[in-house]
């Protein structure tokens, strides 16, 4: 490892966790401190912006703790922006922390598809009328056409009902998330 | 086709943000002005859906740059061979001339990315290293880029030398171009004690590709934050006007990435970067208005 390597080793080493690496030598601290505060407020806010529910149940000091967390824990391969929910994801779904929500892994899964099935939204499909059907039996009538981006997925824990309000959303749900809309 | 020479004139940094605004503004007096647009391959990789089709209509639109964010050429880990092959796909499809990047680095071993841009520390190893991590991208990318001169605010102690002479030893040994951030060393002059103007004399003119400007955050009186954040001083029109003058002119585009107003309001700024290049033309053509 050459010298100017080491140096940017430890400099990284500090902005992922303060608490645990020093400032590398010989850095002036006031300056190193506008690091600090520039890239963690950048991750935490491309992270912070897919999930707005749990950050709200959990508490803006909860969820930095854990965005903390990820930062230097998690390994972070992709250099596109988008995907760094996803790494967020991925951390919540290995820890085991005590003081967290049953329920916040899966909850966090759940927004973060949202925002990646936005995201692939087929523009493609023309714009049609959309109805909503109250009656099984309707739909015998119709042709449905469902959109060409979903998943169907089930979680341990209603996480589309889950809110600051309903903290707890029951047991057990299926969701087929997406625009699930029928087009006629 | 976009070519390299359709990148000229004055431009804006595009945010996702602003594209409605472009997309119903677009052809009328308030952006006449605005000759091209720049995007970072970061955000518009893989875009599917409604970001598809606004790619779309930008390419059909403007001529784009591509500035890259997350390459990390002074980064520790090996080049992202895989990402370089995206963004060479994804500017051979949308047939984009003009890909620059950092001279910074965005990730470390431990981790990976950090995603943000961190200073490289001034020395002859760090310059032999990045260089050839240029030249391995110009390589898979069968095309020169430009790195640009970043904001920085902490000064490594073991640098060897100065800013500039580093980005010179960049340039010269990896034969690369120069994306030139006009705030960035007015930003690096006030945070390190240089004077600007002698910086800039020391660019070499036949490698800029195009440049940027923008505002930025005063801490401190000798701190300055690159926030994008803010309306252009005018000690840094100053330098603007004073790079033309000394290096040519050259195309330069306007970043704004925060506290973003309305899009007329900030092509005041555009505007005044496109009269200032009109009038160092003026100025140093005065053989070709005898001609014409």
């Amino acid at each position: 490892m050459h010298a100017f390597q080491a140096y940017q080793a430890a400099f990284t080493a500090h902005l992922r966790q303060p608490s645990l690496h020093a400032k590398p030598a010989g850095v002036d601290a006031k300056r190193m401190r506008v690091y600090r505060e520039i890239v963690f407020n950048n991750f935490e806010a491309s992270v912070s912006a897919c999930f707005p529910v749990l950050r709200d149940i959990l508490g803006p000091r909860r969820f930095s703790k854990l965005v903390r967390q990820c930062f230097f824990s998690q390994q972070f391969n992709s250099p596109l922006f988008k995907d760094i929910p996803g790494h967020f994801v991925t951390f919540l779904r290995a820890q085991i922390v005590a003081d967290l929500p049953a329920y916040t892994a899966q909850l966090a899964h759940y927004e973060w598809i949202e925002l990646l099935l936005g995201q692939q939204v087929d523009s493609a499909t023309p714009d049609s009328v959309v109805e909503h059907f109250t009656q099984g039996q309707a739909l015998l009538h119709r042709v449905v056409q469902l959109c060409g981006v979903y998943q169907l997925l089930h979680y341990d824990y209603a996480v589309h009902l889950l809110s600051k309000k309903t903290e707890y959303g029951g047991d057990d749900t299926h969701v087929f998330t997406g625009v699930s809309y029928a087009r006629v | 086709m976009a070519q390299l020479t359709d990148i000229r004139g004055a431009g804006l940094g595009l945010k996702r943000e602003l594209l409605p605004q472009l997309m119903q503004q677009h052809g009328q007096p308030p952006l006449a002005q605005l000759q091209f647009l720049e995007i970072a391959p970061e955000n518009w990789i893989q875009a599917g859906g409604k970001y598809a089709a606004e790619l779309d209509w930008l390419i059909a639109h403007y001529p784009i740059a591509c500035h890259g964010l997350c390459l990390s050429l002074g980064g520790p880990d090996p080049l992202n061979v895989g990402f370089l092959q995206q963004v060479k796909q994804f500017l051979s499809d949308f047939e984009i001339p003009l890909y620059t990047e950092h001279l910074s680095y965005c990730s470390d071993t431990a981790n990976g990315y950090i995603y943000d841009l961190l200073p490289i520390p001034f020395t002859e190893e760090a310059v032999k290293y990045v260089a050839q991590r240029i030249r391995q991208t110009q390589d898979i990318l069968q095309r020169r880029i430009a790195v640009e001169n970043a904001s920085f605010y902490v000064a490594a102690p073991l640098s060897e030398m100065d800013e500039i002479s580093f980005i010179n030893a960049v340039l010269a040994e990896a034969d690369c171009d120069l994306h030139l951030d006009i705030n960035n060393v007015y930003v690096n002059s006030v945070n390190f004690g240089f004077d600007p103007y002698a910086f800039l004399d020391q660019i070499p003119a036949q490698r800029i590709v195009y440049g940027h400007m923008a505002g930025h955050l005063q801490v401190e009186a000798n701190l300055l934050v690159d926030t994008h954040g803010e309306a252009i001083i005018d000690p840094v029109w100053q330098l603007l006007t004073y790079a033309y003058a000394k290096l040519g002119v050259f195309p330069t585009l306007l970043e704004r990435d925060s506290h973003i107003p309305p899009l007329p309001v900030l092509m005041q700024e555009v505007d005044r970067i496109a009269i200032l290049q009109q009038q160092a033309q003026t100025i140093h053509t005065p053989s070709l208005d005898k001609v014409a």
